[in-house]
């Protein structure tokens, strides 16, 4: 995928956003990666789906960083959550809350 | 406010190879559930029905054993800090469409008296909205919360008094934050809880006396801001 200015224009307006729900009250999607400290399971292989995920992430990492400074772990944060946000669903999750779903 | 054990761009790249797998959970992150958002909450609940499947324990032993996941991807409505609308306006939507809550809870809220629920709430970090139970109690009981683990949903702990974790926090504190807790959560559920999760999700590896502590007082999981680390 292209991350393009606009593309990261977008995203990080829809960081600014989203940090300003008032979590006390609103449901937040999230990804959380499973991991075995055990080390008794194998490691999965790629799937598609999750490589697409995987690839925009560190795409926007990537690109954040270079235009913002450093990675921040409250940045690696924001990105999840709007990552998240845009694709739970076929439309973005904090559209159903703000009725403009 | 999130402290991790190793650097932002190490773990940004140990997230990634975690998500190429396409090995992930979904969390829906709830705190306080008022009834004045009821209706956006039904609208989210109502859209994730169909897509997603609900995670009980034993699906989640299974996945995290190395099994394989659910056809459809999974979905974990988790209702963080014991408050009472938990019970009353989100758990009803929660059984509507068929998905099992996880109740994350700091023991000790639910056995501060009423009187003091609300200076306890304001002293701990366990922020809510409006204050729809004048004069009554904001926590959950020991009741609702049996009660909703009898109906399936699950239970984990969440500290005992809503507490971070750092890397110089004292032993004492974490002796009462991790292994007392358990032991009131259990006490008060009257079941076993296998789950943790600090406030502000530090994860395995900020503090090894506290990752020492887990894995003695018989923790397998433990819910982080980014991973669900399984110990043992």
């Amino acid at each position: 995928m292209q991350i393009d200015d606009a593309y990261l224009d977008a995203f990080e307006d829809d960081m600014v956003r989203l940090s300003r729900r008032v979590y006390a009250v609103t449901g937040v999607p999230m990804y959380l990666v499973p991991e075995d400290l055990t080390g008794t399971n194998p490691t999965p292989p790629p799937d598609p789906e999750g490589d697409a995920l995987a690839h925009e992430f560190q795409a926007v990492c990537a690109a954040l960083s270079r235009r913002n400074g450093p990675l921040a772990s409250i940045d690696i944060s924001r990105i999840l959550e709007v990552l998240a946000d845009r694709h739970f669903l076929d439309v973005p999750f904090s559209s159903l809350a703000d009725g403009t779903a | 406010m999130i402290q991790l054990p190793r650097s932002p761009i190490e773990t940004a790249a140990e997230l990634a190879q975690g998500l190429r797998t396409g090995r992930v959970f979904r969390l829906l992150n709830f705190h306080a559930t008022p009834s004045t958002k009821r209706e956006d909450y039904r609208r989210e609940i109502a859209a994730c029905a169909g897509r997603f499947s609900s995670l009980s324990s034993e699906v989640l032993h299974r996945v995290m054993m190395g099994g394989a996941m659910p056809a459809k991807p999974m979905l974990l409505p988790i209702l963080f800090e014991g408050f009472r609308d938990n019970y009353d306006v989100i758990l009803p939507i929660l059984e509507e469409y068929g998905f099992k809550g996880w109740f994350f809870v700091p023991s000790h809220f639910l056995n501060v008296p009423v009187r003091h629920q609300r200076i306890f709430a304001a002293r701990h970090s366990l922020e809510y909205g409006p204050d729809e139970y004048a004069g009554e109690r904001i926590a959950l009981n020991w009741t609702e919360l049996r009660d909703a683990h009898a109906r399936g949903h699950l239970v984990a702990c969440h500290s005992r008094n809503h507490t971070a974790l750092h890397p110089d926090t004292p032993d004492e504190v974490l002796h009462d934050e991790i292994v007392v807790a358990k032991e009131e959560l259990e006490q008060g559920l009257g079941a076993a809880v296998d789950t943790f999760c600090y406030l502000y999700g530090a994860e395995y590896g900020l503090n090894p006396r506290a990752d020492a502590l887990l894995l003695r007082a018989g923790f397998r999981y433990l819910f982080s801001n980014f991973r669900l680390q399984k110990l043992r």
